[in-house]
């Protein structure tokens, strides 16, 4: 066997029918490819939501979709659900019997979500700050890995909320909250969130805000006519602090009950197995407010993600059959069309066992190629999993 | 240099028959063979290289008797000391001319590439006309000049014996006359003998003699 000449031969027939063996290469790459990518995809999104889902006990929120509150409090995505009132935290903290972490996942800064929450998710999540300290007033945040990341920020910079009511004139202006943490990376929506206490995204709904002492307010910040020995009124001239510092911070304040404030859920973690039976009881019957196991509806959303997983893969898997009928009846009928060119090699000297390495090397360069190409395009797929998976959860 | 003795040979499950008491070609002759068509002609001249073996008769190539040699060591021996020439050319599409030229190198382990065949092979080409084709692929040349490619190539490896089966068959007498005196010429110039299958006795008379196969076959069948 003349391994130079097949290797010769094999490259020069490749190279002079190009447009061929290209269009065999792409078509025996997206038969490996596509079926070994969803797979790849699924067992990924699989991965990543059921192991949040199965750190995440119960998880309290309003009536209505479970599996929207599931995202919203477990990966912060469903910003527009209904929501429910932050009361229910001291209730179940009442029962003593559980712990209860509020959240409320509503507003973005520079498209990261901001979460309102207590110091007790970063201790229940194990998250870690690699720099700076936790929070401890109002204004601040402490942001994931990759909002630092993206975002070039560290401790001391600033992070300014999207508005919220653009079209608003009377309206919430951003907030520009001050970093006073970054957490390690760890691989979870975490990582793209800026955590924030409660009050402060309460804040940012203009459910509390800051302005100059109504004693300091000047003439015409003051309502007419509205001024009396007991009070003073003051009209929309009045300035709004934007930011909350060491200066205007006890200016800021909440109108109203800060029981009946809003949460978009709050992850509830009984104590022991009977406990989370008694939770679980206390709200079945509950029409305003549901209590679900994100467990179990990663679980029943995974049954439906595999069976419409498994259809896909068996209508590729016959595609991918066919095509590869194509493919060898094209090669086949190649071989049969240069039977008089092996014919001829045969006369100048070719043995037969270097006609056949000439038509496997052909063969086996289009599918060690395709092979190639699909490693390469799975590895791709592999890279942007995290955000094709976020941005289809989003 | 030939010498083909009582041979018989018949393809399985036909009438065809080819018989001859004695052949004999010297070294350096220039031999045409005629013969109306499915006489028999072609069968002579894979049987003189090796690729068809005769039922009975001996065939002995510059002293080899090539009926007895085992199939490889016939392979081998035919790439070395013949040069086949074809009517149909058998250029391939994906090779340049000069590839084309120099194959029976790459597909052949009897034969070993050096510097000398690629000069062998300029040289010829210069001679052929077809030196600045070198780089082109047989598409993008005429029949004529494919053929000189084909003659080239039954050529490179300076063969004792060349035989060509109609290589002008498919020619314009101005091509079939400049393919002619080129194998000829070629020939005359490594000292090869020649054996050549035509339909066309003008293009014979350059020839040292020509052997009307048929007239062979009756004085056979006597």
């Amino acid at each position: 066997m003349n391994w130079d000449g097949i290797v010769f031969l094999g490259f020069r027939y490749v190279k002079r029918n190009r447009a061929k063996v290209v269009l065999l290469i792409a078509a025996l790459t997206l038969v490996w490819l596509l079926p070994l990518s969803i797979g790849l995809l699924v067992k990924r999104a699989e991965t990543d939501l059921r192991s949040r889902a199965f750190d995440t006990p119960l998880l309290l929120g309003h009536a209505g979709s479970a599996l929207e509150l599931t995202f919203n409090g477990l990966y912060f995505t469903k910003e527009e659900i209904a929501t429910l009132p932050f009361r229910v935290v001291e209730d179940i903290l009442d029962t003593e019997i559980a712990e209860a972490i509020p959240l409320y996942a509503k507003f973005s800064a520079s498209g990261h979500r901001i979460v309102g929450t207590s110091l007790d998710y970063f201790k229940f999540r194990g998250l870690e700050l690699a720099a700076g300290r936790d929070l401890m007033r109002l204004g601040e945040c402490v942001i994931g890995a990759d909002v630092a990341t993206s975002e070039g920020l560290g401790e001391g910079d600033y992070l300014i909320s999207s508005p919220e009511t653009i079209f608003d004139l009377a309206g919430v202006y951003p907030l520009k909250m001050k970093v006073v943490g970054v957490l390690t990376p760890e691989g979870t929506p975490d990582d793209d969130a800026v955590f924030v206490d409660p009050k402060t995204a309460w804040i940012i709904e203009g459910l509390g805000h800051g302005h100059v002492e109504a004693k300091d307010a000047s003439a015409e910040q003051r309502l007419a006519a509205s001024d009396d020995s007991e009070s003073v009124s003051l009209n929309a001239a009045v300035v709004q602090y934007n930011e909350i510092t060491e200066e205007n911070a006890t200016s800021f304040h909440f109108h109203g009950d800060t029981e009946d404030y809003p949460l978009t859920a709050v992850i509830v973690l009984p104590d022991s197995v009977k406990s989370r039976a008694i939770i679980k009881g206390r709200y079945a019957a509950n029409e305003q407010l549901q209590l679900i196991s994100p467990k179990e509806e990663m679980d029943e959303l995974f049954h439906t993600v595999f069976g419409v997983k498994t259809l896909i893969v068996w209508l590729l898997g016959l595609v991918g059959a066919a095509t590869l009928f194509i493919g060898g009846l094209v090669f086949l009928l190649s071989y049969r069309l240069r039977r008089e060119e092996f014919c001829h090699l045969r006369r100048l000297g070719a043995d037969i066992s270097t006609i056949r390495a000439l038509i496997v090397f052909e063969a086996g360069f289009v599918i060690t190629l395709s092979w190639v190409l699909s490693g390469a395009g799975l590895l791709l797929i592999e890279q942007v999993a995290p955000a094709l998976i976020g941005s289809l959860i989003g | 240099m030939i010498q083909c003795n009582n041979i018989q040979f018949a393809y399985p499950d036909e009438a065809f028959e080819l018989r001859i008491d004695s052949l004999e070609v010297r070294k350096s002759e220039t031999i045409a063979i005629v013969g109306p068509s499915g006489c028999g002609k072609t069968t002579l001249l894979h049987l003189i290289a090796g690729n068809l073996l005769p039922q009975a008769g001996t065939i002995s190539i510059a002293g080899v008797d090539i009926v007895g040699l085992k199939l490889g060591e016939r392979q081998k021996f035919r790439i070395q000391k013949i040069g086949m020439i074809s009517q149909s050319f058998d250029l391939l599409d994906y090779l340049t001319v000069r590839e084309n030229i120099m194959l029976p190198y790459r597909v052949s382990g009897a034969l070993k590439m050096n510097r000398a065949v690629k000069e062998v092979c300029e040289a010829m080409a210069e001679r052929a006309k077809i030196f600045q084709h070198l780089e082109k692929f047989p598409d993008q040349l005429s029949a004529g000049e494919q053929q000189r490619v084909a003659v080239c190539r039954g050529l490179v490896n300076q063969p004792e014996l060349i035989l060509a089966d109609e290589p002008t068959g498919n020619l314009d007498p101005e091509n079939k006359d400049r393919i002619n005196s080129l194998l000829l010429d070629e020939a005359s110039r490594i000292g090869a003998t020649v054996m050549m299958i035509s339909h066309e006795r003008t293009l014979c008379e350059r020839f040292s003699r020509s052997i009307d196969l048929l007239a062979l076959k009756e004085e056979a069948a006597k």
